[in-house]
């Protein structure tokens, strides 16, 4: 463990991976209360699966049609905001099923992605590291994308936090006082959606969920309001983000699964904490 | 159809609450609604009784304004539903809920000042408007409790705490004892009974006690709509308390079947 902490002060790169990690962390405590107290997960992971589409149609427009300002990161939001868009829209106004809708979504993302990735060489590198993710290639403008991210997800979640959290309990009673219910869950999706998008970059598509999930999850079990559940969520993130870096540094392991295993170890142990806890309590 | 003496509540007989005048509503090709001719005084509690599917909730839902009528006339507080709406409070059925959900008594109770929150946080004053809501329902002391440690009464009581921080001039409660037990029911009918002659009530129940015990007047709803005077002679009470269930059943299903002499108490 010793090495990780010199070095860190040596290589930027890892500063810069440790910053990402931290401040990203915020983000996914917010986000990652609402998602596991709405049970919105599969609609996160629908989103985070149809984000691959987005990547490889931007790579496509920008190798094939020279269309420079076209960049991975702005298809991967453009796909996330679109899908969050779509499965709500449906699940508000269409009487369609709204697993189904959830499911097409996601294999559609998937798909898209594949076959512009089929038409545009030298894109499969950078699919790889949005499907499986890579904490270890962020950049300053990485660092950066976070921010800017996550602080439009903070300070709309700040402005609307007790409207959200009525809409989450009760959205017809929040309609009947006069709050446009829908635009509210529409709102709720929009930053799940970003949060996906900065949560792909670093841990990948097929364990975004689990990082969003899991930290939300264990904290749920020992707070019974939702700042609480923010606050410690928070809090399990920075230290599965920072932990699982280290981890990877030393062991030479990927970090994204690191990351993971150790949050879902954590999460299984809370279920006996949390039993023994409501024992001494009976 | 005669109207409740109002005298008790110092209120005018001019003072009409609710006023639905020929009131249709269909979902798509079949009719739930129709003819339906009613009002509502202000400072009354009615209980709307009626067998399943008879147009309870959709009643509650068209006085809301959540559904539009198809035909007919229906004013609240002289106005239409979706103007008087804030003037409401709702009581939603008990068990609609995520048990799971992290949220505190006082935080629920909050949720009857929506209207009047812009950005950000609740001003003082709505904070202090929903204490004196659950103090109203005897819930002040458990205010940070979260709602998964509530009890199924304590939750409900705080429901009513939330339609009371509404400031409400009619309160609107959808079967709100429904699939809670009795020891439960009895704290619910003391907090109503507080409330009754406050404000204007109106209550959908299948429990024949709450209806004695809260309501000034029934109104029968299956399809089409027939109000019933009360407060029950004592001989009928009698014949209610030694068979509740079974009678408000024989009840129903003769009223569906277009006999209402049996729903005359007096």
């Amino acid at each position: 463990m010793t090495s990780f902490f010199r070095d860190l002060i040596e290589v930027p790169l890892l500063m810069y991976c440790l910053l990402a990690g931290i401040l990203s962390s915020f983000t996914f405590g917010v986000v990652g209360a609402f998602v596991v107290t709405r049970r919105i997960g599969y609609i996160a992971a629908a989103i985070a699966h149809s984000i691959l589409g987005g990547v490889g149609a931007a790579i496509y427009f920008q190798r094939k049609c020279g269309w420079e300002w076209c960049t991975a990161e702005l298809g991967a939001v453009v796909a996330a905001l679109l899908s969050a868009a779509i499965i709500g829209w449906v699940s508000l106004r269409v009487k369609e099923r709204e697993d189904t809708i959830i499911g097409a979504i996601w294999a559609f993302g998937m798909a898209v992605g594949m076959l512009f990735a089929q038409s545009t060489p030298g894109s499969g590198v950078i699919l790889e590291s949005y499907i499986f993710g890579n904490i270890l290639i962020t950049s300053v403008d990485d660092v950066i994308l976070t921010v800017v991210l996550g602080s439009i997800v903070l300070v709309v979640v700040a402005l609307f936090y007790h409207k959200l959290v009525a809409v989450c309990f009760d959205e017809e009673f929040a309609r009947l006082r006069g709050i446009s219910s829908d635009a509210y869950y529409l709102l709720l999706l929009g930053i799940t959606a970003v949060s996906m998008v900065m949560l792909v970059r670093l841990a990948g598509i097929i364990l975004a969920l689990a990082l969003i999930v899991l930290p939300a999850a264990t904290a749920s079990k020992f707070a019974g309001k939702m700042w609480t559940i923010i606050l410690i969520a928070i809090g399990l993130s920075m230290l599965y983000n920072v932990g699982g870096l280290a981890l990877s540094y030393e062991l030479e392991q990927p970090t994204g699964p690191l990351i993971v295993v150790v949050g879902a170890v954590v999460y299984g142990l809370s279920f006996l904490v949390a039993k023994r806890r409501v024992r001494k309590g009976g | 159809m005669a109207l409740v003496p109002l005298s008790r509540y110092h209120l005018g007989v001019s003072d009409v609450a609710i006023q639905c005048c020929d009131l249709s509503f269909a979902y798509t090709n079949s009719l739930v609604l129709e003819e339906v001719d009613f009002q509502v005084s202000q400072g009354e509690s009615l209980c709307v009784i009626g067998p399943n599917g008879g147009g309870k909730s959709t009643l509650l839902k068209l006085l809301l304004g959540l559904l539009s009528p198809q035909g007919g006339k229906l004013e609240i507080l002289g106005k239409s539903p979706s103007k008087a709406r804030r003037r409401l409070g709702y009581v939603p059925q008990a068990m609609r809920f995520d048990p799971l959900y992290p949220i505190t008594a006082i935080d629920i109770a909050l949720m009857g000042r929506l209207d009047r929150l812009g950005i950000g946080r609740f001003s003082k004053a709505c904070r202090e408007r929903a204490l004196e809501a659950l103090a109203q329902v005897e819930m002040a002391d458990l205010a940070q409790r979260p709602f998964s440690a509530l009890s199924g009464g304590q939750r409900q009581r705080v429901m009513i705490a939330r339609a009371l921080a509404c400031e409400p001039e009619i309160l609107l409660l959808d079967e709100p004892t429904a699939n809670i037990d009795l020891s439960i029911e009895a704290q619910f009918i003391d907090v109503l009974q507080k409330l009754r002659g406050q404000m204007t009530i109106l209550l959908v129940t299948h429990d024949l006690d709450i209806v004695s015990e809260i309501g000034d007047s029934t109104l029968c709803v299956n399809r089409r709509v027939h109000r019933h005077e009360l407060p029950l002679s004592g001989g009928v009470i009698r014949e209610i308390y030694s068979g509740t269930r079974r009678i408000e059943h024989d009840r129903e299903t003769r009223h569906s079947q277009g006999d209402h002499s049996s729903c005359s108490h007096d």
